[in-house]
């Protein structure tokens, strides 16, 4: 882009001043960042070589410390695998079912309106009552899905499901995607909705069957979002507290406790604010690598 | 020479005399700030009588602005970590007995035999209840009110499987669940809580001590590797095994299904009766919910449950003083001094009373009679005084979740809890 | 789009459909009924679909609960409030990361995106002091801004794929016309990018709007709370777990916002369609 174009008697200094002017564009956002996301950052890292404790708020210098402590916690590094499948599983999920709700709304059958409106309903609701709705759907005695089962002869006893290991995991996974599906869903209409129907209309023509019109034209269409909305899930997913929480505290015998609820009994039960500034720091260098990699082919297209 | 006669007796000095008396008579109409923090005043039973005591407050009181913060109760500790932290004003706060000591601890409350005086609480309140705030010899904590975790039971759900008698020994107790399943099948016989790992703690704790188990003693030594713990905790598997014990619900989800008369018994403090009125209509509800002790080991021991109270306390930071007529004080004084506040709160929400006044004119209620029983022999929890008390909690918890739901061996978790507590112990010196 | 030529595709096309459907807005239907039952058909092991004795108490006590307009207007203001000053920032650091060749850009623009992978209930316990510092503690402008924490790297990164797709051409064309970097900012770039800002805007105002956590330890007041809080004060305590009331009332608060979306949805796929049509 900084070429210029041949001909045109601009120089250095025009250039400069272009930089400038760029540069000046992003400092809003900087000074915003530097404020409220890289000092507490900073801090929250710089915490982690040392104890502070609810006793001993005053932080005394530990070195490593914490981290010892947390490597030689199995537990602990079992949150890893624990919030790899819970990432995974969700990102995987919500992207799968918001690209096919829009694939069927973008049909445009009748009432394909009010049903892409409804589908707003569980992303806007508070996340108090989607974990209460969700814990609910799946109670042990009064839940709707043991009774539908029950009925239904698969099972003859009802499953206490938010209270036994692997099902609690994917109570959480599905009760996140329920939420995020809609917000997945309309960032892929949105992009459907460009998808020019001449191009269409030509491969209809070459004789394209449905499934070749998705497969040759429809998902590359989409790639570009698709990769967005990866990579934001991804990080959401990694974020979320609240409806674990509430659904299953992290349990039962911890088999939901992610990383970013370990982070958060750590900090606000157990008042252990080195540790988990410790934890904040290896959550970030893990990710922090790839997403740097990530980053450097977005910068070289 | 002249400057020195003017300074005693010049315009000057006139002036500042002046100033310095006006100082005097207007320091004590300076408007303060005052700060009350606190959950009940949030829900929906206690809040129109507290609201009152509020608005009362502060018509008295016009010149001081008073700031009422609430935040829901499972929030509520946190939060106050948070601005003690950040040296923000509370005035007076209500806490739940366990949230003292960590408190004391750190010395971030008044003494209130000093800015309430000791002969003036002495008077007001019921002497065992008023020990319950004493720590190391400072009346840190008034009890707003008080009483144990015991055993509750329902009438309805106890009268239609046929126990006449409420369990008095474990063996009983246990009969008694296999008779509640007989019965109804989908009724819970024993509520214990198997979902939140602070829960499990409280009532795990409970059992424990019925075998004659126990966790810490005063020093720090773990005493949890013991033969009296390994058969509390397999007790507990193996009532939930053989299905007597429901999984997945705390005692919140309990509470709610017991008021719909689906639960036959569960442990909980004095907040039963009001939250089964919210639940299910009213004071008509209050004949199902019977008070029972602790089943025991043995018939004869002693049931012991678990001591349960709201302070009310004074922190010391941000501005606030301890001042014996200053506005904190006088807060302190209307929200939990005030013997017709208590009968009302009893009245409208079971809320067992702590005044000797009030206790003088409605302690006959065999509800309060059966709290306070409990009270008498209840214990605090052994993690209560140690500064590292929350996370001790997790692993007994966590140890006792994992043998329960997970599948770990009775034996295993009972070494692996004595282990991780021992390390937590020693690390925390 | 799709043909559904044949009557098993037809068939698929429609079993999709349920299932998605079914999975999206059974669960929302389920909360509706249970808000119209009474407690005694909602703890039974065979809970009708349908309530058999429906009751509005449970919207009644919704509806009584005093706070719930104020908590449903601030959660509107700070979400909002978050989604314009989250999406101008953005807009204008993405702008110039994506278009402007300056020194450090890459380690600068990996630095703020990298720092979205930090636990954000660990950045709140640094965030406290600061905010309480200047004042802005028990502010909806303090909760605001702390808002920004949730989205700010990710629009930027979300602009930022968008930009990148501006032909520079079309930029370079228009600077030998003479026109400004401000002009050129506002006549060319900013409707190509309708769709990348919407989305940003969108994707802030999400998260704000379903925060529970900073907004309960920030806001401490009871008329400046946001729905999140508001419900789990009205609702749920340690004598009252009221869940009929409080999915009657999360539902009497999703639906005006979800309305707004659908209204707003419209514009949004306008907006979309115009930008292909200029591209």
């Amino acid at each position: 882009m900084a070429a210029l174009a041949i001909g045109q008697p601009r120089g250095a200094a025009y250039l400069g001043a272009q930089q400038r002017f760029g540069f000046l564009l992003t400092v809003p956002a900087l000074v915003a960042y530097g404020v409220l996301i890289l000092y507490p950052f900073l801090n929250s890292a710089r915490l982690a070589f040392y104890r502070s404790t609810l006793m001993a708020p005053e932080p005394v210098f530990r070195g490593l410390e914490n981290f010892e402590q947390l490597f030689g916690d199995p537990d602990f590094l079992l949150s890893w695998l624990r919030t790899l499948v819970f990432v995974g599983a969700t990102t995987a999920l919500t992207v799968a079912l918001g690209l096919g709700w829009a694939i069927v709304l973008n049909q445009g059958f009748r009432g394909a309106r009010v049903l892409r409106s409804l589908s707003l309903l569980p992303w806007v609701m508070p996340s108090a009552v989607t974990a209460l709705l969700w814990a609910w759907l799946l109670h042990g005695q009064y839940g709707i899905l043991n009774a539908a089962l029950l009925t239904l002869g698969v099972l003859d006893q009802p499953i206490a499901w938010l209270a036994t290991g692997a099902w609690a995991m994917a109570a959480v996974v599905l009760a996140k995607t329920w939420l995020s599906t809609a917000l997945v869903m309309t960032f892929f209409l949105a992009s459907l909705q460009t998808l020019s129907s001449e191009q269409v209309e030509a491969a209809r023509l070459d004789g394209a069957a449905d499934r070749h019109v998705i497969r040759y034209i429809v998902l590359p269409h989409v790639r570009n979002t698709l990769l967005v909305v990866l990579v934001l899930q991804a990080m959401g997913n990694l974020q979320q507290i609240d409806v674990i929480y509430a659904m299953t505290g992290g349990g039962p015998v911890r088999a939901t406790s992610v990383l970013s609820i370990e982070v958060y009994k750590t900090a606000f039960q157990n008042w252990n604010l080195g540790r988990a500034s410790a934890i904040g720091v290896l959550w970030f260098l893990t990710i922090a690598i790839p997403a740097g990699i990530y980053l450097r082919t977005l910068f070289r297209e | 020479m002249g400057n020195q006669r003017n300074r005693r007796t010049g315009p000057m000095a006139v002036l500042r005399h002046l100033l310095f008396g006006v100082a005097l008579v207007a320091a004590p109409a300076l408007a303060e700030d005052v700060v009350f923090i606190g959950w009940s005043q949030t829900e929906v039973g206690l809040k129109p009588t507290l609201e009152k005591i509020f608005a009362g407050f502060q018509a008295t009181h016009p010149r001081d602005k008073l700031e009422v913060i609430g935040f829901p109760f499972g929030q509520m500790e946190q939060n106050l970590v948070l601005r003690r932290r950040n040296d923000q004003r509370m005035d007076v706060a209500q806490l739940q007995e366990r949230w003292l000591p960590p408190f004391v601890a750190m010395n971030a409350l008044y003494d209130l035999n000093q800015v309430i005086g000791a002969d003036v609480l002495a008077a007001r309140y019921d002497p065992d209840l008023l020990k319950l705030g004493q720590i190391n010899g400072k009346q840190v904590a008034v009890p707003f009110t008080a009483g144990a975790i015991t055993m509750v039971g329902n009438r309805k759900v106890l009268d239609a499987a046929g126990i006449k008698q409420p369990p008095r020994t474990l063996e009983e107790f246990t009969a008694a669940l296999r008779k509640v399943k007989a019965w109804n099948k989908d009724v819970i016989p024993f509520g214990f809580s198997t979902k939140g790992i602070s829960l499990i703690q409280v009532e795990s704790t409970i059992v424990f001590w019925a075998f004659g188990a126990r966790f810490i003693d005063e020093q720090g030594k773990v005493l949890v590797d013991s033969p009296q713990a390994r058969d509390a905790l397999k007790y507990l598997v193996d009532l939930v095994k053989e299905g007597l014990i429901a999984k997945g619900n705390d005692r919140f989800d309990t509470r709610k299904i017991f008021a719909n008369d689906q639960v036959a018994f569960f442990f909980d403090p004095p907040v039963v009766r009001g939250f089964v009125r919210a639940q299910a209509g009213g004071p008509a509800a209050d004949a199902k919910v019977m008070i029972l002790p602790v089943p025991t080991l043995k018939a004869g021991d002693t049931p012991r449950g678990l001591l349960w109270a709201h302070f009310l306390v004074m922190f010391n930071q941000g501005g606030a003083t301890g001042a014996r007529d200053g506005a904190g004080a006088q807060l302190l004084t209307a929200v939990g001094m005030d013997a017709a506040t208590q009968s009302v709160l009893w009245r409208e929400t079971g809320q067992i009373p702590t005044l000797k006044t009030t206790l003088a004119e409605v302690g006959k209620d065999p509800y309060i009679q059966d709290f306070l029983a409990a009270a008498k022999t209840a214990r605090w929890d052994e993690t209560t005084f140690f500064a590292n008390g929350a996370e001790l909690r997790q692993i007994i918890g966590e140890e006792v979740e994992a043998a329960m739901l997970g599948g770990k061996s009775v034996d295993d978790a009972i070494r692996t809890m004595a282990r991780r507590l021992d390390t937590a112990l020693k690390a925390a010196r | 789009m799709l043909e559904l030529s044949s009557p098993l595709a037809r068939i698929l096309f429609a079993a999709l459909a349920a299932a998605i459907g079914a999975y999206l807005l059974f669960p929302v239907a389920w909360l509706v009924a249970t808000s119209l039952k009474p407690d005694p058909e909602i703890f039974v092991k065979f809970p009708s679909l349908l309530p058999q004795h429906p009751t509005l108490d449970n919207f009644a006590r919704a509806l009584k609960a005093s706070g719930l307009g104020g908590y449903l207007r601030n959660s509107l203001v700070t979400a909002t409030g978050s989604a314009l000053l989250t999406t101008t920032l953005a807009a204008l650091a993405a702008f110039g990361f994506a278009k402007y060749r300056f020194r450090g850009r890459q380690p600068l623009m990996l630095l703020l995106i990298a720092a979205q992978m930090f636990p954000f209930a660990v950045l709140l316990i640094t965030l406290y002091p600061m905010l309480k510092a200047v004042g802005l503690l028990n502010t909806l402008t303090g909760l605001t801004l702390s808002y920004i924490v949730f989205a700010l790297p990710s629009g930027i990164y979300i602009l930022f794929t968008f930009f990148v797709q501006i032909p520079d051409e079309l930029i370079e064309s228009a600077r030998m016309d003479g026109a400004g970097e401000v002009t050129i900012l506002r006549r060319i770039v900013l409707p190509l990018a309708l769709p990348g800002l919407i989305a940003v805007a969108v994707y802030s105002f999400m998260w704000a709007w379903n925060d529970l956590f900073y907004s309960l330890t920030i806001i401490a007041s009871k008329d400046l709370r946001t729905v999140g809080p508001g419900l789990m004060l009205e609702f749920f305590g340690e004598m009252q777990q009221d869940w009929g009331a409080a999915m009657a009332a999360s539902f009497l608060a999703s639906a005006p916002v979800v309305l707004l979306f659908a209204f707003l949805q419209r514009y949004f796929i306008q907006g979309l369609t115009a930008g292909a049509v200029k591209g």
